[in-house]
């Protein structure tokens, strides 16, 4: 991994919540991750492989993406199934990012998204893993990526 | 399989418009087939020109795919997802090649995209966990004289491509590590396990600092931590000669200044660090694994306790005589009155790194030049004597050096002429005073800027570690000849 690979990722992600909602997110300081997981309630999970192996998911809280459905959808009485592809929305953003970026050489799998605070994510074993937080509007996220 | 040969015009395999002369002959060929396809360590099937997978195939091919039920399954969509785009759109054009009658068979299996191909298994989340090398091999069948039929067999290659690969890697590797044995071998095994706990701490000291950032706005504290402990970590590579650590080291420094130099700091400026920080993680990972093959033969030429003790004393000689002779500085040692045995185990780490960080700054900051101390009346080699004593409970360290103090003065003088609003008082700054002032981090003056910033960082860090252990440092000026440091440690305590 290096530091262009994690700028774009960071870029990727942090471009989304400008995009949609017109307010910046702002990007915490990045940190190497450790065993102690790092999930909060609606996690959107990315598979690479090909090339290079690894995996990058989104992970955040229930409070963010509701308050994100108010401003794509105009909802405020956002249902669990409107934040839970609101994080698929968002994975699908930084894969479809990714996929152009890295081209066909590599493998973007369809974002799998998972519902609570998981034991944690199961990463590819013997692979740094860079956590960089991820706060909008006061909500906080992280964005946990993991490539060879 | 002559029989099989024999009757190649008569197979049949139940595919459709096929002819069949001999309803036994049949009956018994394909008793052979579903043998063959039941024992067949590789899959095998046969695939038509829709690319659509046939009834009959190997119970291996479920296995090696991972996929069940694959009569009809279309070829290329079984690909998907579990290959490079890229490689499955190659496949197509291939296969279109090889239902071409008019074209070479063997021409076009030059083109096969799926020799060794690394074939992805998902998970339950759908997210590729493992994954095998597979080698595809095409072949056409004729049936009524036409090649409308491709036999494919798959072979599991797992095994001998990553053999391959990690041959390969071991070559890649082999010069970096021979350098990097090459670099180690001169270190005194215990010495170089100390070192590897001491990068270990500091790392994990920056790894916490940047994970417990969340939303700080002092980001300048932050940076100035993971210099200090970058600092560490090179001097003590530094001391011990390990020049790929020193430049990996001096490479993040670098970084870290770069940052420092940054009027406006955010959250991704803080990438080239953590991405240095994972880089030093790996190298200590793979130096350690090296450490593991080759405390083998340690081993078997363990030192006893006396020895290891010894090593203290002679790595604080191996500084002495580099920095002094790098500084153009004459020093006497005297460490008669020390005694390493007495030491606990579990101080000796800190011990040295007490008395490391005490004679280097002895050396740095403390003793003039021989020029210098000739005008002064003093010998021109200057006494660095330390002692240790036990005593109440307490391990006492001892640090005097002959050096002269006024550099410390003017470095008092000029922060009260620069920073008047530390209220310092006007009359004597010894003693406390003096000591306060070199705990105070990141102080900056002029032309001595790095010599004061660095003393201090040291400073703070050795009050730090000792307010870890309970300890305390007492430091005495004498007068102007002699300048002496006291450490002491519980004993009981941790």
């Amino acid at each position: 991994m290096n530091e262009t690979d994690l700028h774009f990722f960071i870029d990727s992600t942090v471009n989304y919540f400008e995009e949609i909602t017109g307010e910046r997110a702002v990007t915490g300081i990045p940190y190497l991750k450790g065993k102690e997981p790092v999930v909060l309630d609606y996690s959107g999970i990315i598979g690479i492989s090909g090339k290079r192996k690894g995996c990058i998911y989104i992970t955040t809280t229930k409070e963010m993406l509701k308050s994100l459905a108010s401003i794509i959808l105009d909802d405020n009485e956002a249902t669990l199934e409107t934040v839970k592809d609101l994080t698929g929305e968002i994975a699908n953003t930084i894969s479809g990012n990714v996929r152009e970026a890295y081209g066909s050489s590599f493998m973007i799998s369809v974002p799998v998204v998972v519902e609570g605070r998981a034991k944690d994510i199961r990463l590819p074993e013997q692979v740094q893993a860079f956590v960089i937080p991820i706060t909008w509007q006061e909500n906080k996220s992280f964005l946990v990526v993991c490539l060879e | 399989m002559e029989e099989f040969d024999k009757n190649k015009k008569d197979f049949s395999l139940g595919f459709e418009n096929t002819e069949i002369t001999n309803g036994d002959k049949t009956s018994e060929l394909e008793k052979i087939t579903n043998t063959i396809l039941k024992y067949a360590r590789e899959g095998i099937f046969f695939l038509n020109e829709d690319l659509n997978m046939h009834s009959h195939y190997s119970h291996a091919l479920e296995e090696i795919l991972g996929i069940h039920y694959l009569t009809g399954k279309n070829f290329i969509n079984l690909l998907e997802n579990r290959i490079p785009s890229q490689i499955i759109e190659n496949t197509k054009e291939y296969l279109e090649l090889m239902f071409r009658q008019d074209l070479d068979e063997d021409v076009i299996n030059e083109l096969n995209p799926l020799v060794e191909t690394e074939f992805f298994y998902e998970d339950e989340w759908g997210i590729w966990t493992s994954s095998k090398y597979l080698s595809f091999n095409f072949k056409r069948v004729a049936t009524h004289n036409k090649k409308n039929h491709l036999l494919v067999t798959i072979h599991d290659v797992t095994e001998k491509i990553l053999l391959t690969k990690k041959v390969q890697q071991i070559e890649e590797h082999t010069q970096k590590q021979m350098e990097w044995l090459v670099n180690i071998l001169h270190v005194e095994p215990e010495m170089l396990k100390e070192f590897f706990i001491g990068v270990e701490h500091e790392l994990l000291n920056m790894e916490e600092i940047l994970k417990n950032a969340k939303d700080t706005k002092n980001h300048r504290e932050l940076i100035e931590n993971i210099y200090r402990s970058l600092f560490i970590i090179k001097g003590n590579a530094s001391l011990l000669d390990l020049r790929f650590f020193t430049d990996k080291t001096n490479q993040f420094i670098n970084k870290v200044l770069k940052l420092k130099s940054k009027s406006d700091l955010s959250g991704t400026d803080f990438v080239p660090i953590v991405v240095s920080l994972g880089d030093m993680r790996e190298i200590l990972k793979e130096v350690q694994t090296i450490f593991k093959r080759i405390s083998h033969f340690h081993n078997h030429f363990r030192v006893k306790r006396a020895y290891e003790s010894e090593l203290l004393v002679h790595s604080l000689k191996t500084l002495i005589t580099s920095l002094s002779k790098q500084l153009g500085k004459g020093i006497r040692f005297d460490y008669r009155d020390f005694d390493a045995l007495a030491i606990p185990y579990a101080y000796r780490q800190m011990v040295r790194d007490i008395l490391f960080l005490l004679v280097r700054n002895a050396i740095l900051y403390g003793v003039e030049d021989p020029e210098q101390r000739k005008s002064a009346n003093k010998n021109p080699s200057a006494l660095i004597k330390i002692s240790s004593i036990i005593n109440n409970g307490f391990l006492g360290l001892v640090l005097k050096h002959d050096g002269r103090i006024d550099r410390i003065e003017r470095m008092i003088q000029k922060l009260v002429t620069y920073q008047p609003h530390e209220k310092l008082p006007e009359s004597s700054l010894e003693g406390m005073q003096v000591t306060q002032l070199l705990f105070t981090p990141n102080v900056q003056i002029d032309d001595e800027r790095e010599i004061v910033a660095s003393y201090s960082m040291d400073m703070e860090l050795l009050k730090k570690k000792l307010k870890e252990k309970g300890g305390r440092l007492k430091i005495t000026f004498t007068s102007e000849e002699c300048c002496e440091f006291k450490v002491l440690l519980p004993l009981k305590k941790n």
